[in-house]
């Protein structure tokens, strides 16, 4: 987990979008609130979004 | 680096690919072993298969690349998701616990895979990512006969990009320009593919199958045409193009389409799933077609001014749009254009791989010198031993006919095609990419009226509007659809020349789609789609088995041309082993399966 935070670090440095960091930390945190529970079911294909 | 694992996974088509001193060596679909169409696992059958068939396992790679490149997708998915906030959210965070749990943390879930599937390895294999359009460009271009080519390469989205031009010459790929999500050519088929009631992601050949249906100087067919470049489209003169985002919905919503604008839009319902289709839904599948072909000639174009060549190469899954290679080819922009087989993201693996290779070993020039490609015709999966036929046919109790030599179980096949009989053909390595190409086929005589409905029906059993393609070989090719280009991977679309053609009732375009389908066409009626084209397979080789067949089967019928169509059923991937091969056989009308030299053949 980690070693996957300091490689999106290092990534946004290198793109010049640290301001993306924010954003992530808050989702990457109510995805994990999901995986715990709260939403469950497929979802249909869409490619955007994967 | 000598030997190199490419890997795609985790979004559609996942696959896996073993090159050795930039020679593919093999590679496989996943859902030829698992069995799932379009599976987005981790390739773990297919990589097993892949290092087995060189010898190896995990500790004789050198490196394994992945097709894509996460971070910068999630940071497409992001600012996306910041540029549409509120709207989205609610889609956004149904995807989040997949990205927070897998694809954000793939580096540790691809070595987590690849340690389950080789545990007793020592070593940490070297992992690397390529860029989605940098792997289809790749796949294009390394595995071409050019020394030097354009390269174009299309498709819905990667990370960022959805159409790139590149220019390749010897090891070096450069990409010269990129259009970037939301502008997509693939996500604005994908959204007519949708909006007529077929599934985005595999549906989109039923809609590239419905367009010749379309009636071409009919006033609603250029009334749609008008509509989609005025009001969704605007297309530049480069070939780029910018989606009107006030008609869909792809990028904050789990639907590709606002369907009651497009409804207005086209004052045409939306057709949803099984419902009959009507001259409408052709003429506007016919639309899409047209505007499609129109931004792929002027990305064409605008290739050749970049890079001044005279040879084209080709991938990403808008490429499998035959219908737009065929008259690609027939403007005559590039005296060449090569097509990578495995056009879509299984193919990504390859170029993946292929791409570390050059990087790393740039002076090493691996082209033939006679003007073939580097892909051994695409039959690079597993095959079926004599020795697993026996052992099946043991354990089964089945007896069938094997003959001693090629020349005899062709006469013989070719005899039963000429009577009319349905013959699967397993001969040989699978295909790697979406198209049977002679090793996993269903092969029919192309004269019989009913052959097509015959097929689609009652082997197929699929929608009775959807074409049929031919095999041939070269000379055949030439004669009757002009064709003197290497077509041996059927990725080209040609008319029948017009000698050929039979006179069409004064009433043709009136009839329903089944009734069109039963006035003669040509005397190939099952592969003479209703607009005279037909997606041609050319068989070079006369001395193969497939050539032999096709070479038999013209001393009985005066043509060595023959339809063929993937041996599987609706919706099921490609058989690839015995157990699937028994299987479509015993559940289908086939009367005949050819395994290697074995026939086996069902009782009247």
């Amino acid at each position: 987990m980690l070693e996957v935070f300091k490689d999106l670090i290092a990534y946004f440095k290198e793109r010049k979008k640290m301001w993306l960091l924010p954003i992530v930390l808050i989702l990457v945190f109510i995805g994990l609130i999901m995986i715990f529970g709260l939403v469950t079911g497929l979802t249909p294909f869409i490619y955007p979004f994967f | 680096m000598k030997v190199i694992l490419g890997i795609s996974a985790y979004y559609h088509d996942s696959a896996a690919v073993l090159i050795v001193d930039g020679q593919i060596v093999a590679a496989l679909q996943e859902e030829r072993l698992n069995r799932i169409k379009n599976t987005s696992v981790f390739p773990s059958l297919a990589v097993k298969f892949c290092l087995t068939e060189y010898g190896i396992d995990l500790d004789g790679v050198d490196a394994v690349v992945f097709y894509d490149k996460p971070f910068l997708k999630f940071e497409r998915l992001l600012e996306n998701f910041y540029a549409n906030v509120p709207k989205g959210l609610s889609a956004f965070l149904k995807f989040m616990p997949e990205w927070s749990q897998k694809k954000l943390f793939l580096k540790k879930e691809l070595k987590r895979e690849l340690a389950e599937l080789y545990p007793d390895s020592n070593q940490a294999v070297q992992l690397l990512f390529s860029s989605h359009h940098l792997s289809h460009a790749a796949s294009a271009f390394y595995p071409s006969p050019y020394n030097e080519a354009a390269i174009l390469t299309i498709d819905a989205v990667g990370e960022w990009a959805t159409a790139s031009i590149g220019y390749g010459k010897g090891a070096e790929i450069d990409l010269l320009q990129e259009m970037h999500f939301p502008d997509s050519v693939g996500l604005l088929y994908s959204s007519f593919t949708y909006f007529l009631g077929f599934k985005v992601n595999s549906g989109e050949y039923k809609l590239m199958g419905l367009s010749p249906y379309g009636i071409k100087d009919s006033v609603q067919t250029k009334q749609f045409v008008e509509t989609i470049k005025t009001k969704l489209v605007k297309l530049f003169e480069d070939g780029s193009i910018q989606l009107n985002q006030t008609y869909f919905k792809y990028r904050h919503a789990l639907r590709m389409i606002k369907e009651s604008k497009w409804e207005k839009l086209f004052e045409l319902p939306i057709r949803k799933e099984g419902e009959e289709l009507n001259q409408s839904h052709a003429n506007l599948a016919l639309a899409i077609q047209m505007v499609t072909e129109e931004i792929i000639l002027k990305m064409a174009k605008t290739a050749k001014e970049l890079t001044g060549s005279d040879n084209l190469c080709l991938a990403g899954g808008v490429a499998l749009n035959c219908v737009a290679n065929g008259k690609l080819k027939e403007s005559n922009l590039f005296a060449n254009v090569w097509v990578q087989p495995a056009a879509g993201d299984a193919g990504g693996a390859l170029g993946a791989a292929l791409a570390v290779y050059h990087v790393h070993s740039p002076s090493k020039c691996l082209k033939p010198q006679n003007g073939e490609d580097l892909m051994h015709g695409g039959l690079l999966g597993p095959e079926i031993t004599d020795k697993e036929i026996e052992q099946y046919c043991n354990q089964h109790g089945l007896k069938p006919l094997v003959f001693q030599n090629d020349s005899d179980l062709c006469v013989y096949v070719a005899e039963q095609l000429y009577a009319n009989k349905i013959v699967a053909w397993v001969n040989g390595k699978i295909e790697f990419g979406p198209r049977a190409l002679g090793a996993r086929s269903i092969l029919a005589s192309p004269y019989a009226m009913d052959m097509q409905s015959k097929l689609n029906l009652a082997v197929k059993f699929r929608e009775d509007f959807r074409p049929f393609a031919p095999i041939m070989l070269k000379e055949e090719a030439a004669t009757y659809f002009g064709v003197e280009h290497p077509a041996q991977y059927m990725q080209f679309v040609h008319k029948i020349k017009p000698e050929f053609r039979k006179e069409l009732p004064a009433n043709y375009n009136d009839l329903i789609f089944s009734d069109r389908l039963k006035i003669p066409r040509s005397k190939f009626q099952a592969i003479t789609h209703v607009d005279f084209s037909s997606r041609i397979q050319v068989v070079d080789n006369d001395s193969s088995r497939l050539g032999q067949l096709l070479s038999k089967f013209k001393s009985l019928s005066g043509d060595a041309v023959l339809v063929n169509t993937s041996f599987n059923r609706n919706g099921e991937p490609i058989v690839c082993g015995l157990k699937e091969a028994f299987d479509c056989f015993e559940n289908t009308d086939l009367s005949i399966l050819v395994i290697n030299n074995h026939i086996f053949e069902k009782k009247e």
